[in-house]
């Protein structure tokens, strides 16, 4: 799906030149050459593949970012407005695309209606590491799963870990009833009700929920023993967390931040470590490339493995 | 009888002519009702339900429509199937002049390159083309089309009194 959505151009540069399976994002900017990020690298994309000179990079132009998101729409931009206000859509694949314009708000109720003008798209590639998070798992399960947080700075490779997580259960042969809330449509991929990646064997997925009304309907609905969530950002999504975990219900999510000490520094979190609400914390890094594990520490924020 | 067998030959012919006619002017008038009906439905689609416009189509194709205007949806969604296709979605039909195969080629390129509201605009734009090339249609309906019937008719008889 993603190639069928480029231009003639760049589909003849990925698919002559470039594997995919190791690039992670392709930015595209209005009259900016395309760059691709490989395994945490930014290249250019030029008609022999990737380069580091400028002067062979393909560029893009407004025209071409309009009919990427015309084409990964199926023709239908006015049907995901939506998830164009959030500044994403997500594609058959579970290919997400970020999107960046000119951001329309609605004075009065103090909502965006919408972007236009789009100036950049930042395509990710998904991947499915199968084990990634193996060396883990066995810190996080206890009676059951123990509340885990997932934390690392954008792009290394959270949704990655948190997605082999959801599998390593049915692996393990852990007869637990899994709940994903998929927001972006990033962590199961489902599209017209299919899952794209393989994540075991347990599991429901709501895609397209707001964590609010997720994990409130989600408990209620689904009888889950184990909530997976991508990306707590806000105080809302942390009363629903405590929601779930009061109800009984373990939580695994991720969250952006470098490491644990920074963490403190955002808004709600360091009330969140203090109250124990996690029993376990999961750094990511690219030290040893993307997705190495940094550390996995306690409630008491101990170091208990470290890669 | 030979000139008997040839005057009715040429009777027929005449009357086919004007049939003919006649039926070239109401496909266009029932095409273009096709079309205004068919933005109508995508506009109320577009409004409130936020299908994928390949549903809507093949949505829409359920209904008992106009062949030709199927004819035109079976070209699109062949284009809606491959976007980047080399030659972009075109309106062939023969019973279409040149200037309304464009519009009718433009409205169905720019449909879905907008957000909900945007959309909306832009059909509703669409449909007021639309509305305009089909009150053109019914005007040469009405005019040319029965009067084609009605003058082959004549020419059929005035033919026949002349050989006789």
């Amino acid at each position: 799906m993603l190639l069928e959505i480029l231009p003639a151009k760049l589909k003849q540069a990925f698919e002559n030149k470039v594997s995919l399976s190791g690039v992670s994002e392709i930015r595209l900017r209005v009259n900016k050459p395309v760059a691709v990020n490989v395994k945490g690298k930014l290249y250019y994309l030029a008609e022999y593949g990737l380069c580091s000179k400028l002067k062979d990079a393909i560029f893009v132009d407004y025209e071409t970012i309009k009919n990427i998101l015309y084409s990964a729409t199926e023709a239908s931009v006015y049907s995901v407005n939506n998830q164009l206000k959030e500044g994403f859509i997500t594609i058959k694949g579970g290919y997400r695309i970020g999107i960046v314009g000119e951001v329309v708000y609605d004075d009065l109720v103090e909502k965006v209606v919408t972007i236009r003008n789009i100036s950049s798209l930042n395509i990710r590639i998904p991947h499915f590491i199968k084990d990634c998070s193996k060396p883990a798992f066995n810190y996080l399960i206890e009676d059951t799963f123990l509340n885990t947080l997932i934390i690392s700075p954008p792009g290394v490779g959270k949704t990655t870990f948190l997605r082999d997580l959801i599998f390593q259960i049915s692996e393990n042969n852990f007869a637990l009833n899994s709940l994903i809330l998929d927001e972006r449509y990033e962590i199961a991929g489902m599209s017209d009700g299919e899952c794209q990646f393989n994540i075991g064997q347990f599991v429901d997925v709501m895609s397209g929920v707001k964590k609010k009304y997720g994990f409130e309907v989600g408990v209620r609905s689904m009888s889950p023993n184990v909530i997976f969530t991508d990306e707590l950002a806000t105080v809302d999504d942390i009363h629903s967390v405590e929601y779930a975990i009061a109800c009984g219900v373990s939580v695994v999510a991720t969250v952006h931040s470098k490491n644990i000490s920074t963490l403190k520094t955002k808004p709600n979190f360091d009330k969140v470590i203090k109250d124990k609400l996690f029993k376990r914390y999961i750094v990511l890094s690219t030290r040893n490339g993307l997705g190495t594990i940094e550390g996995v520490y306690d409630e008491n924020l101990n170091l208990i493995y470290r890669e | 009888m030979v000139k008997v067998l040839l005057l009715v030959v040429i009777f027929v012919l005449a009357v086919f002519i004007g049939v003919s006619i006649n039926s070239y002017f109401t496909n266009r008038k029932k095409f273009f009702q096709e079309f205004s009906n068919f933005l109508e439905y995508l506009k109320i689609q577009v409004s409130f339900q936020k299908s994928k416009i390949k549903q809507l189509v093949e949505e829409y194709k359920k209904q008992n429509i106009d062949e030709n205007f199927m004819k035109l949806l079976d070209d699109y969604l062949i284009y809606l199937t491959n976007l980047n296709a080399e030659v972009p979605f075109e309106a062939k039909l023969a019973i279409l002049k040149e200037n309304e195969k464009s519009i009718i080629s433009r409205v169905f390129m720019s449909i879905g390159r907008f957000n909900s509201d945007g959309e909306v605009a832009n059909i509703h734009n669409a449909l007021k083309e639309a509305n305009s090339l089909l009150i053109d249609a019914q005007e040469n309906q009405k005019k040319y089309g029965a009067v084609g019937v009605k003058l082959s008719i004549a020419l059929g008889l005035l033919l026949i009194i002349v050989i006789i």
